[in-house]
């Protein structure tokens, strides 16, 4: 893409290693930090010279941070399956029909990601707690599917418009309902905006603080943000070293996944946006 | 088996795009729509948590906010956390796109583990970063001193302008993957021949970027711009995490603002208000958002 | 389709995996899992999520729930700083919840929820009165109704490492601010890496309560005896100048919290914090050997603004409380009986120096006959009542005041402007 000038391999050369350190090194320091054995807070080891597993396997014994990982692949899974679902059915429905109020139902559903998280809890909280379904993986589920929607759904709308007409009209005249269309049709080409609004899903769930530390209130239902908030706040707020293996292994399911979805999450992302 | 194919064949185009739509529209209604409402009118009413009973207080909430001589504050600190923390990952992550799409061989290894970065849980990252910005025995500490550029200790996340860094930087080290699998995508999009004819006509690299690659991701760019600035908007975990808001409401966002005022002092009403306040700003950004969306939406 | 259904396997396999290990938690899981025991009772707090205290909540626990199998007993607890708001959280989302342990300062707001029994009648006024002194029950109480009863109390107060105030030539505690700033600034000169005194600056309500401590000290207070906010009085300005004063000089430090200050004290980095009484216990869980404790840790009289005045310390305690939507009230009060009893008391005491409350236990001679105790007790007469604990919305008070020191000590605005600040907040908090 560029020459490669002097100036370019400066350039290149400087962004790669002070870039690449910037993102890197933490990760090192991270894993680093898990395989020193406890005492050496106080002192900085900057090798894993006395490297030990001691802190993974105390943080793999801990049963409530097991437990908490376990709530958020659950949580996190159903949250990414039925976003994805929803947004397919929105994001065909806006690209593919015509009807009065698109338009604005449109623009509706995608500024909502535009107001204040924190600000909807104050009233979902009070919602929750009167139908009952404070401290339930629902009510975590329904929130975070409704910040997936407007990406997810503009993502998907995005691939779907690139799918020509003409293609859906052929299955009409071959008898195919809708529902045959959709599923059979026009998902398996979307594999890739599929997987991104799935994965967007996913690690939006993955990421929350704010709604599970105030909607979910008992131990065994805890997700992972503020499980481990909860775990290692005050007395324990400086076992840096099981608190940095307890990060890295809780991070390994999604990491092992991500591996394998990279390519489709990159294609998704993009597809969306290019077009635009 | 007949009739319900027949029944659905009935249905016309128009209505089944509506029944489509709809369970994302209930959603919408139902988790968006009408707490926003309520939440603008609870600002008008003594609401708490610790009891069943709320009354109508007119203005008084907004009035005792305006009067906090921490609400500038918040305000000013959420200005510069929204702005700092996504156009520093937003420069870092285009710088890394560009180095990551010279297409050497490790780049796609590099690629892989720079979205590890994103996908480590938030709270996570924010023990990670408050290790690293520890003011006593932290790394950053000990390699300053080593390299004799500090001569004590510095309290990183105890001074209001250290722990502002402190959250921005973490917040950069979080989100500069996900800008730079962005704009990977679009540069890998730019046409080839375009940038060859700017070649031979003698354009340098620099005039390259800007006349032929900048135009071509110029709508990606304003994406994950309008993404970036409402995600660092809503940032709650990283900054309760490392600071929760302090030293001194140094890192006092809006978000951290909210919930302190509903979830630690249980005044609903007061939290109510600030966001209220918080969400007519915000149509500042709902306006600029829905005209860019608007050209999309042809 | 053949990309398709590679994407299928993967999330397959994820689901798999999810499912495995929240299968295999349920089973391996004993200590959290609330789900499992439904007959039980649950017992909130913090004592159980800290290391000193948790192998004695777990004996407790363990003893009732041997003696009654069929109405255990389970602990549910979060950081002492969570607490309070998980268990109004839980309470107004009706989750269950059946006793709880609470710092004495958030009663008036957990009783404003209408959520707390009145204990009186589930334990008995004559087993109230036969076993706490007047002054104690009154701890418990908000608008003449028990709703909490004692369980450990005692006050915070100043303690300090005499080995390290030995190396800087100092053989008594300083009794004065002007001692003790001298001191400090001794301790400063030779170490200049530690923390002379770790006023806790890091929470502000944490802040806020040392420097109620302070406020006294300079003969100020948050309220007065009508109840108007006078924390910009001259004495309160007089008190945070001292303190500014001291961060100026390195003698204090930012983003210290209590947390910090008893691990740095046991290495040996602080000269002086303030700390509740079971600080020698603290000590020991963060690393003193048991032998080194006396000459690592010792409590003192507050340094007092002019000769003659009185050491101020801050009552300090936990109590009990029920809520009213237990199921089995009965159970609940014949376990605070439990908890409350002698044997279990002294071993609290014995294991934690968690200070008992009953008259029949204090009066034990393993307590009378405790140094640490004894010489807690002379500084700590004139303990008072945190001024803000009165209030339902004690941690937006909190808050203010932390926040506003905060911003003193930073430089950020005057001491003056400060507690102007704050005095107008705090105006506007309890007009409300």
């Amino acid at each position: 893409m560029f020459e490669r000038t002097f100036g370019f391999r400066v350039f290149y050369y400087t962004s790669l290693i002070l870039v690449g350190f910037f993102v890197l090194f933490p990760l090192y320091w991270m894993i680093n930090t898990a395989l020193n054995p406890s005492p050496n807070v106080f002192s900085i080891q900057f090798l894993p010279l006395h490297a030990t597993l001691n802190n993974f396997i105390g943080v793999l014994e801990n049963g409530s941070i097991m437990r908490y990982l376990a709530n958020s692949l659950m949580v996190s899974i159903a949250t990414s399956f039925v976003a994805t679902v929803v947004a397919a059915y929105a994001g065909y429905s806006f690209s593919k029909f015509r009807y009065a109020g698109r338009k604005s139902l449109m623009l509706l559903i995608m500024t909502s990601q535009m107001f204040p998280q924190v600000a909807l809890l104050l009233t979902l909280y009070l919602m929750m707690k009167a139908f009952g379904l404070l401290n339930t993986y629902l009510a975590l589920v329904i929130s975070y599917v409704s910040f997936t929607l407007p990406v997810g759904t503009w993502t998907l709308k995005a691939y779907f418009d690139q799918i020509p007409n003409s293609l859906i009209e052929s299955a009409k005249l071959d008898g195919a309902g809708q529902m045959k269309i959709i599923h059979r049709i026009i998902f398996p080409l979307a594999v890739p905006g599929l997987a991104s609004t799935a994965i967007y899903g996913f690690v939006w769930s993955w990421n929350d603080l704010l709604y599970s530390l105030t909607l979910i209130t008992s131990n065994s239902k805890r997700t992972l943000g503020p499980g481990l908030v909860l775990t290692y706040m005050g007395q324990f707020q400086s076992n840096w070293n099981s608190m940095m293996a307890a990060s890295i292994v809780v991070s390994i399911p999604v990491t092992v996944m991500f591996i394998f979805l990279q390519r489709y999450f990159i294609q998704g992302l993009t597809a969306g946006a290019v077009k635009g | 088996m007949d009739l319900p194919t027949a029944n659905k064949r009935a249905l016309s185009d128009k209505q089944v795009g509506v029944l489509l739509v709809a369970p994302a529209l209930i959603i919408f209604c139902v988790i968006t729509l009408y707490p926003l409402v309520n939440t603008v009118l609870m600002s008008f009413t003594n609401a708490n948590l610790l009891s069943k009973y709320r009354a109508f207080v007119g203005l008084a909430n907004f009035k005792s906010i305006l009067s906090d001589p921490t609400a500038l504050q918040v305000l000013v600190n959420t200005l510069i956390f929204v702005i700092v923390a996504t156009l520093v990952p937003f420069t870092l992550g285009l710088i890394w796109a560009i180095v990551l799409n010279e297409g050497r061989k490790t780049s796609e290894f590099l690629r892989g583990l720079t979205l590890v970065d994103w996908i480590i849980p938030s709270t996570a990252i924010g023990f990670l970063w408050s290790w690293i910005f520890q003011g006593n025995y932290g790394l950053l500490n000990a390699v300053l001193t080593k390299l004799g550029m500090i001569h004590s200790n510095i309290d990183w996340l105890g001074r209001p302008g250290t722990a502002m860094i402190a959250v921005i930087v973490a917040k950069t080290w979080q989100t500069l993957p996900w800008f730079m699998a962005f704009l990977l995508g679009g540069l890998k999009a730019v046409s080839h021949e375009q940038i060859e004819a700017a070649h031979l006509d003698g354009a340098g690299n620099i005039r390259t970027f800007l006349s032929v690659i900048m135009p071509q991701i110029k709508s990606i760019v304003s994406v994950v711009l309008i993404l970036g600035f409402m995600g660092s908007l809503q940032q709650f975990d990283l900054i309760w995490v490392m600071t929760q808001g302090g030293p001194a409401s140094a890192t006092t966002t809006f978000s951290i603002d909210v919930y302190t005022a509903a979830f630690n002092n249980y005044d609903l009403g007061t939290a109510s208000a600030i966001a209220t306040v918080w969400v007519i700003i915000d149509l500042l950004f709902v306006f600029l958002y829905v005209r860019r969306l608007k050209d999309d939406f042809q | 389709m053949k990309r398709f259904g590679k994407l299928s396997i993967v999330i397959v396999v994820v689901a798999v995996s999810a499912l495995l290990t929240a299968c295999g938690n349920q089973t391996g899981n004993s200590s959290t899992g609330s789900t499992t025991a439904k007959e039980s009772l649950v017992w909130s707090g913090w004592a159980a999520n800290e290391k000193s205290t948790k192998p004695s909540i777990d004996q407790m626990t363990s003893s009732w729930n041997k003696a009654h199998p069929d109405q255990t007993v389970t602990w549910q607890g979060w950081p002492y700083d969570q607490t309070e708001q998980q268990l109004i959280i839980r309470s107004q989302g009706g989750q269950k919840l059946d006793l709880a342990q609470i710092d004495m300062n958030w009663l008036p707001t957990l009783a404003s929820t209408g959520d707390l029994v009145n204990l009186e009648s589930l334990l008995g006024k004559q087993w109230l009165q036969s076993n706490f002194t007047q002054n104690q029950l009154n701890l418990g109480q908000v608008g003449g109704k028990q709703y909490g009863v004692p369980w450990s109390m005692a006050s915070i107060g100043m303690v300090y490492n005499p080995t390290l105030l030995k190396s800087v030539s100092v053989s008594a505690p300083p009794q004065t601010t002007q001692e003790f700033e001298k001191d400090l600034e001794l301790l400063k000169a030779k170490y200049p890496n530690s923390i002379p005194y770790a006023l806790s600056t890091k929470g502000t309500s944490e802040l806020a309560s040392d420097f109620q401590i302070w406020l006294w000290t300079f003969h100020a207070n948050v309220f007065d005896a009508q109840g108007n906010p006078v924390i910009n009085s001259q004495g309160a300005v007089q008190a945070l100048t001292f303190l500014k004063d001291l961060k100026d000089k390195g003698l204090i430090k930012m983003d210290v919290g209590r947390f910090d200050a008893r691990q740095f004290f046991a290495k040996g980095d602080i000269g002086f914090y303030l700390d509740a009484f079971p600080a020698n216990a603290f000590a020991q869980t963060n690393g003193v050997p048991a032998k080194d404790i006396a000459k690592t840790i010792q409590p003192m009289p507050m340094p007092v603004l002019n000769p003659g005045d009185h050491p101020q310390s801050l009552a300090w305690g936990h109590l009990l409380v029920v809520f009213n939507k237990s199921k089995d009230l009965k159970t609940d009060a014949a376990f605070i009986k439990h908890v409350l009893s002698p044997s279990e008391e002294l071993m609290y005491f014995k294991n934690t120096q968690m200070p008992p409350v009953e008259k029949s236990v204090v009066s034990d001679s393993t307590i009378q006959g405790n140094a640490w105790t004894k010489d807690w007790l002379s500084g700590a007469q004139f303990a008072k009542r945190d001024q803000t604990s009165a209030y339902t919305n004690q941690s937006k008070l909190q808050t203010i005041i932390g926040s506003a020191v905060q911003s003193a000590l930073l430089g950020q605005t005057s001491p003056q402007q400060a507690l102007n600040n704050a005095e107008n907040q705090i105006k506007s908090a309890v007009k409300k």
